[in-house]
C-alpha cells in the first residue's frame, strides 16, 4: 500500500466526492469510485483516531512529570 | 627653702584655684539648660555603663565647639529605652540631639557637660529630615526608578543574598527555598552583612560590591533581616546606602521585616515584602504561576487538537452520507431507475431519439428496450 498522508488521501476524497457529485459518470465507474471513496474514509478516520490517542499519551506523560509533587 | 619663705608672691594651689572656678560656674549655673549640638563620639562603656560622648557643633563640616560630656550609667539606661522606644533608635554617633545639661566642673577631671535628659522628638524629626532629604537627594539624580524599573527574571532562579546566616529571618527564607527543592531547584549564595545600625550601611554596600563583580551569575539581590524588631533600621534611610540599591545592576527585592515607616531603601528597590517568609512566597510564587500556566497550555494543546480531529471527522462523516445518497445502488433500491443510451445517462426527453435502444438499471437487475414514441413537456 502507498504510504499517502492524510492530507493526500483527504484532498483525494473530496476530489471523487466532487466529480460524484457533478454527475457524468459511468454507473461501473461509479461504484468503483464510491468503493475508494469509502475505503479513503475508513483510512482518514483510522489515521485521525492514531492521532488522537498519541495526543493523549503525550499530554498525559507531560501531567505525570508535572505532578510528582 | 629660702627662696620659698622670701618669695613675696601670694599664690594658690591647683586644687584652689579649680576648687573656685568650681564655685564660681555653680553660683552663676544654678539650673539646668537645654543644649544643640551634634553627639560626635558616644564612648559608652559597656562594663560601668557610664558614657562620655564628645559634643561638637559644626559649621560647614567645621568644628566651631567642642566638650566633654557624659551621662551616668543610670540616666543613660533610662534615656536610651526612652529614645528607641519613640525613634525605634538608640542613642547613637552622628545625630545632632537637644540634650538637657547641667554644667560639672571637677578639679580632677575638667569641664564637661552632665546630660540629664535627650529630646526623642527633636532627633525623630532630624531622622525624618535625613529621610527625605535621601528621597530629594536620589529623585534629583533620576535614581528613583531605576532599579524599579529593572526587568524581573522571569523565573529568579539564582539569588545573591544579603543578610546573617544565624538570623531569624535568613532561616525562615531558606526553609522555604528548601522546602520546594525537589520541585524547584534555586541557587542561593549568602553575602553576610550587618543589617541594622550605624555600621550597616558600609557593610551593606561592601557586599552589594562583591556581588555587582559576580553579577553575572545571579537574577536578582535579596535583603533579608528579621527578627531583629523595628530598632536601628534608620540606616536603610542613609543617602548612600540607598543611592547604591537604586543604582544596583541586579534588581533588589528587600524583606527586612518591620512595622513602621516604609524605609527609602525599601521605596527604590525592585519589589518589597514585609518579612523574609513573604519575600520567599514571592520567589515560590513566580514558579508556581509558570508552573500553572504551562499546565494550560498543555490544556489548551490537548483542547484544539481535539476540536480539530473532532471536526476531521464530521467533514468524513459528511462525506460518508453524500456518498451514501450517491450511491446508484441506493437510489435503485427506492424504486428508481437509470436509463443509458451508448453508456451515457440518459437526463432528459430530448436527447433520446426514436428507435435508440434504453439500457434501463434496477435494483435488482436490467431490461433492455426501444425508444417507440417521445412526449415532450412544454416547458419544464
Amino acid at each position: 500500500m502507498k504510504t499517502e498522508t492524510y492530507t493526500q488521501k483527504f484532498e483525494e476524497l473530496k476530489k471523487i466526492v466532487k466529480d460524484l457529485e457533478k454527475g457524468d459518470i459511468a454507473i461501473d465507474e461509479m461504484t468503483e469510485k464510491i468503493k475508494i471513496a469509502l475505503s479513503l474514509i475508513q483510512e482518514c478516520k483510522q489515521s485521525l483516531n492514531t492521532v488522537n490517542e498519541d495526543i493523549s499519551k503525550i499530554i498525559e506523560e507531560i501531567y505525570l512529570a508535572n505532578d510528582d509533587y | 627653702m629660702e627662696e620659698e619663705e622670701n618669695n613675696p608672691i601670694k599664690y594658690f594651689t591647683l586644687l584652689e584655684t579649680l576648687s573656685s572656678i568650681q564655685k564660681t560656674l555653680l553660683n552663676r549655673y544654678t539650673s539646668s539648660f537645654w543644649v544643640k549640638a551634634e553627639i560626635m563620639r558616644l564612648n559608652h562603656y559597656v562594663y560601668s555603663g557610664h558614657s562620655y560622648p564628645d559634643l561638637v557643633e559644626k559649621v560647614e563640616n567645621k568644628i566651631v565647639a567642642q566638650t566633654r560630656a557624659l551621662i551616668w550609667k543610670d540616666d543613660y539606661n533610662r534615656i536610651n529605652n526612652k529614645f528607641i522606644s519613640i525613634t525605634k533608635e538608640p542613642i547613637k554617633e552622628g545625630i545632632t540631639a537637644l540634650l538637657h545639661c547641667r554644667i560639672s566642673f571637677d578639679a580632677l577631671y575638667g569641664l564637661s557637660l552632665r546630660i540629664l535628659d535627650i529630646d526623642p522628638l527633636f532627633t525623630l524629626g532630624e531622622l525624618e529630615k535625613e529621610r527625605q532629604e535621601t528621597i530629594k537627594k536620589i529623585k534629583k539624580e533620576g535614581l528613583w526608578d531605576k532599579n524599579r524599573k529593572l526587568k524581573m527574571p522571569f523565573l529568579p532562579k539564582r539569588l545573591a543574598i544579603i543578610s546573617v546566616e544565624t538570623s531569624k529571618g535568613y532561616s525562615d527564607f531558606i526553609n522555604i527555598i528548601k522546602k520546594e527543592e525537589p520541585h524547584y531547584k534555586i541557587f542561593t549564595h549568602l553575602f553576610p552583612s550587618l543589617l541594622q545600625g550605624d555600621n550597616a550601611v558600609e557593610s551593606m554596600i561592601m557586599a552589594l560590591d562583591t556581588i555587582e563583580i559576580v553579577k553575572n551569575h545571579f537574577d536578582c539581590v535579596l535583603i533579608i533581616r528579621g527578627g531583629g524588631g523595628d530598632i536601628g533600621l534608620a540606616c536603610y534611610n542613609n543617602y548612600n546606602l540607598v543611592k547604591r540599591i537604586a543604582d544596583f545592576p541586579l534588581p533588589i527585592l528587600t524583606g527586612i521585616g518591620h512595622s513602621t515607616n516604609e524605609t527609602v531603601s525599601e521605596m527604590v528597590s525592585n519589589k518589597t515584602a514585609i518579612t523574609p517568609t513573604d519575600l520567599a512566597d514571592y520567589i515560590i510564587s513566580s514558579f508556581r504561576t509558570f508552573d500553572q500556566t504551562l499546565k494550560e497550555i498543555n490544556q489548551k494543546i490537548f483542547n484544539s487538537a481535539s476540536k480539530r480531529i473532532e471536526r476531521e471527522n464530521q467533514t468524513l462523516n459528511h462525506f460518508q452520507q453524500i456518498l451514501e445518497i450517491l450511491d446508484p445502488k441506493n437510489l435503485l433500491k427506492r424504486g428508481y431507475s437509470i436509463s443509458y443510451i451508448d453508456n451515457k445517462i440518459v437526463k432528459t426527453a430530448s436527447e433520446v431519439e426514436k428507435g435508440e435502444t434504453l439500457i434501463t438499471l434496477f435494483a435488482d437487475g436490467k431490461i433492455i428496450s426501444r425508444v417507440e414514441d417521445i412526449e415532450k413537456l412544454n416547458k419544464i
